[in-house]
């Protein structure tokens, strides 16, 4: 059956309308959707794949947004019309459900004791709007990118003399005082206080630690620029110091890339006068300079929240680079699948939407790899020339959330779509042995993005075997049984399209280079 | 919106916006509102005035508006009065008063558009262009130039573009003119994709029958706008009669001076990228409006 909904006089803009057509597809039970303006061609094309109704040409005019479907029953309909309400009126429903000021001015006067803004604005206005919460005493988590070195210089400064925070810009994973804020997990509350540089590095260590049954304090997010020499690193200092003084938090974590030299010993030195023990993850770095001062060092993302979970209970700290399946079975695992494989199937290809983790199993993997082509690579030779419209190159990791591959759409942990495809893509390269991926869940993220992703993984595995190969995909989810996804429900729909799903980044590369190792 | 609409100001206008703020005060309502851009329809005329955020390119006859809030929690509505002359745009009821007499005027003229290289590299142009519409999703109408599979909006435009290419390469202004309405109005989005390509094809067009030496052929180009502005809707339609007068957007301005000039590709693939950012697939359908002018319509 055919059935039409019609708007009279109603714009709404274009990423609205394109979200629109592209969701009621996906609805069961439709067959064909087409909406739009109301223009004659429209019409015409309407009447061409048979969406018209006779109502149709008599109603609808230029000025109006249609929405018409061939659906298999009026339920369907029903579901599309649910659908499409849900999705113009998403913003509606989210401003009924508190008042939302405006302006700071208008905020402040609701409630005077306000202490913390969530900026983000266009990048241009940023820094202004910042400052206007720092000089009313407000501590800041800035969202917006855009922002100049030399504003966040500005703003860090004045932050610091005044003991406020301005986390970031490009901040996006904080937990103050138990609220997350932005993208962040539903992690229990408890004594391990966090400040991190890295988004994701933060999702990835404070859900592994609620999966271990520790807590957290406080995440203290800083922005990806704060530890750069331009900044000295200023809000991981107060960040640190606010930790220290936290009767809450009993061990603190710090995390970012390694930073610039005389900045990490500034970093470091204060860490060893913290009176707390300090679990430090500088992806990627030097493990012992930083043992040099007396703190603890983790060799990834998981091993730092197994060693701050294991100092919170009182245990003895130890490098964590096995497996939670148990290494026997992971080996006899990662056997199997090599040996299912056809000759020629040699690379591995991993697609992120988390900068941090793509960054760091890249270097965990670039002992055994030797080359590693990326958008962002490790080394400026392993640049991957066009990523997102070239092809993938022997060993490629790709980071969906950079810049090239956000232009005109979503972050990749909104819209995780265009990783999917490169899935499918990729799954028909005949030297292609593994790909790997990690799916962040928690708020903020898509609502189910495992499911683009498991589609994608069961098209590229039945492709790879009509072909006579073996597609081995592996994933590792990211957060926690509490956050709005589920972790459990996520790792059972990648599980159930075949994928090998580990509970962490680290284990994920290790089993990869497992059956590298095996192939070979 | 207590406090908020001090903090809105007029960054920079369309210069023939300004002349129109220039005038005895001419009223009329708010026509449409969205985050970024709020549309006034002015009595007795067809084209619409905009205020557009100033993180968004600035169309012909709109005025960039500097502010942190979104435009849709500006407190303004479809309907309400609205005012423009004596140096300002103005919606009373929202509070809204835009001084645009101190604001950037901003020459949005294809005419300003300098041709270095006419002819000479111009087709050079093409496959970076097309590099980077291979990248976009294709749901526009990109197909008709990348040669990747089409969807049922480029496979219905095939042939009806193929006729108004012909028809424009020949010469023929009623061909082209009808040609143009049979294709107005098609596509997905609040300015269906088809109108998108036509923007970018006439505007594209425009620079080069200047560089050609053949200004005469804008008329043509005038009467094929308007004609296609009748296919569609109001807010499509007055973009499309602001090309058929000669005004472009900031950003494909921008990218057609560059195209026209000896800049290197890392610069067009800049530019063409901003321009590609616009809407949903409406960046993707301009620029294959360019394509389609730079590979049918010059030489070398």
């Amino acid at each position: 059956m055919v059935r039409l909904e019609i708007r009279k006089n109603a714009y709404y803009d274009s990423v609205t309308l394109m979200l629109i057509s592209k969701e009621l597809k996906k609805l069961d039970g439709v067959k064909e959707a087409l909406v739009g303006m109301g223009t004659d061609l429209n019409m015409e094309i309407a009447h061409n794949i048979g969406v018209a109704t006779p109502e149709f040409d008599k109603e609808v005019s230029a000025n109006d947004f249609f929405v018409a479907v061939e659906c298999a029953s009026e339920e369907t309909f029903s579901a599309v019309l649910k659908k499409v309400e849900e999705l113009l009126n998403k913003k509606t429903e989210s401003k009924a459900a508190a008042y939302a000021p405006p302006t700071l001015e208008g905020a402040l006067k609701i409630d005077p004791e306000l202490n913390m803004a969530v900026i983000s604005v266009p990048g241009r206005h940023a820094a202004d709007v910042a400052q206007g919460c720092l000089d009313n005493g407000i501590n800041v988590m800035l969202f917006s990118d855009n922002v100049t070195i030399d504003e966040e210089r500005a703003l860090k400064q004045y932050a610091y003399a005044h003991e406020l925070l301005v986390m970031g810009p490009d901040c996006g994973t904080a937990i103050i005082n138990h609220v997350p804020l932005a993208f962040a997990n539903v992690v229990r509350a408890g004594d391990i206080g966090i400040v991190a540089a890295s988004g994701t590095g933060t999702q990835e260590i404070s859900s592994i630690i609620d999966q271990l049954g520790g807590g957290v304090s406080q995440v203290i997010g800083t922005g990806g620029r704060d530890l750069k020499k331009e900044i000295g690193g200023l809000m991981m200092k107060l960040g640190l110091d606010a930790l220290k003084n936290d009767p809450e938090t009993k061990v603190i974590v710090l995390i970012s890339k390694p930073p610039a030299k005389e900045i990490a010993t500034e970093i470091l030195t204060l860490a060893s006068k913290a009176g707390k023990p300090v679990v430090v993850s500088f992806i990627g770095g030097d493990r012992r300079e930083v043992e040099s001062f007396g703190l603890i060092a983790a060799v990834s993302l998981e091993d730092a929240a197994h060693k701050a979970v294991a100092v919170s209970k009182g245990e003895k700290t130890e490098d964590f680079v096995s497996f939670t399946m148990g290494d026997e079975k992971a080996e006899a695992l990662a056997k199997e699948i090599a040996g299912k494989m056809a000759k020629g199937q040699k690379y591995v290809r991993g697609f992120y939407t988390g900068g941090t983790l793509c960054d760091e199993a890249m270097k965990l993997m670039i002992g055994t790899l030797g080359h590693i082509y990326s958008n962002i690579p490790l080394h400026a030779e392993d640049k991957l020339a066009d990523a997102k419209g070239g092809r993938s190159r022997e060993h490629t990791f790709l980071d969906f959330g950079d810049d090239e591959f956000t232009v005109g759409r979503p972050h990749p942990m909104i819209d995780p779509s265009l990783r999917a495809e490169r899935v499918v893509t990729d799954g028909k390269d005949p030297e292609c042995a593994v790909i790997m991926t990690d799916c962040v869940i928690g708020y903020g993220s898509h609502p189910n993005p495992a499911e683009d992703l498991a589609a994608a993984i069961r098209e590229a595995k039945a492709e790879a075997e009509q072909a006579g190969r073996h597609l081995c995909c592996v994933c590792a989810v990211c957060g926690t049984e509490g956050d709005p996804q589920c972790l459990s429900k996520t790792q059972k729909q990648l599980e159930e399209a075949g994928a090998v799903v580990l509970p962490s980044n680290a284990q994920a590369t290790r089993f990869v280079a497992r059956v590298l190792a095996n192939l070979q | 919106m207590e406090g908020g609409n001090a903090r809105m100001r007029a960054a920079a206008l369309c210069g023939r916006l300004a002349k129109l703020t220039q005038m005895p005060v001419q009223t009329g309502r708010v026509h449409s509102v969205f985050a970024h851009a709020v549309n006034l329809a002015l009595d007795g005329r067809e084209g619409l005035i905009s205020l557009v955020r100033s993180d968004r390119t600035l169309p012909p006859y709109a005025v960039s508006v500097e502010t942190p809030y979104l435009l849709n929690e500006a407190g303004v509505s479809a309907g309400m009065a609205a005012a423009v002359g004596n140096g300002k745009v103005e919606i009373p009821q929202a509070g809204i008063s835009l001084d645009c007499s101190r604001a950037e005027r901003a020459d949005l003229r294809l005419d300003s558009v300098q041709a270095a290289n006419a002819n000479v590299r111009l087709k050079e142009r093409v496959p970076v262009l097309l590099d980077l519409l291979r990248e976009t999703d294709g749901d526009g109408l990109s197909p008709l130039v990348t040669g990747r599979g089409g969807n049922v909006y480029s496979c219905f435009l095939e042939n009806r573009v193929a006729h108004l290419v012909q028809a424009v390469a020949g010469g023929e202004a009623q061909r082209a003119a009808l040609a143009a309405e049979r294709i107005a109005g098609c596509g997905p989005g609040l300015t269906p994709s088809s109108d998108d390509l036509l923007n970018g094809y006439l505007g594209a067009l425009r620079v080069i029958f200047n560089a050609q030496g053949t200004p005469q052929k804008t008329d043509m180009l005038r009467v094929m706008a308007e004609r296609a502005a009748g296919m569609t809707n109001r807010i499509s339609a007055s973009f499309l009669l602001a090309c058929g007068e000669g005004l472009a957007a900031q950003d494909y301005l921008a990218l057609l001076t560059l195209i026209f000039s000896d800049a290197d590709d890392a610069r067009i693939k800049s530019a063409a990228k901003a321009v590609l950012s616009v809407g949903s697939t409406s960046g993707g359908d301009m620029l294959t409006g360019l394509v389609l002018a730079l590979t049918h319509h010059t030489e070398g």
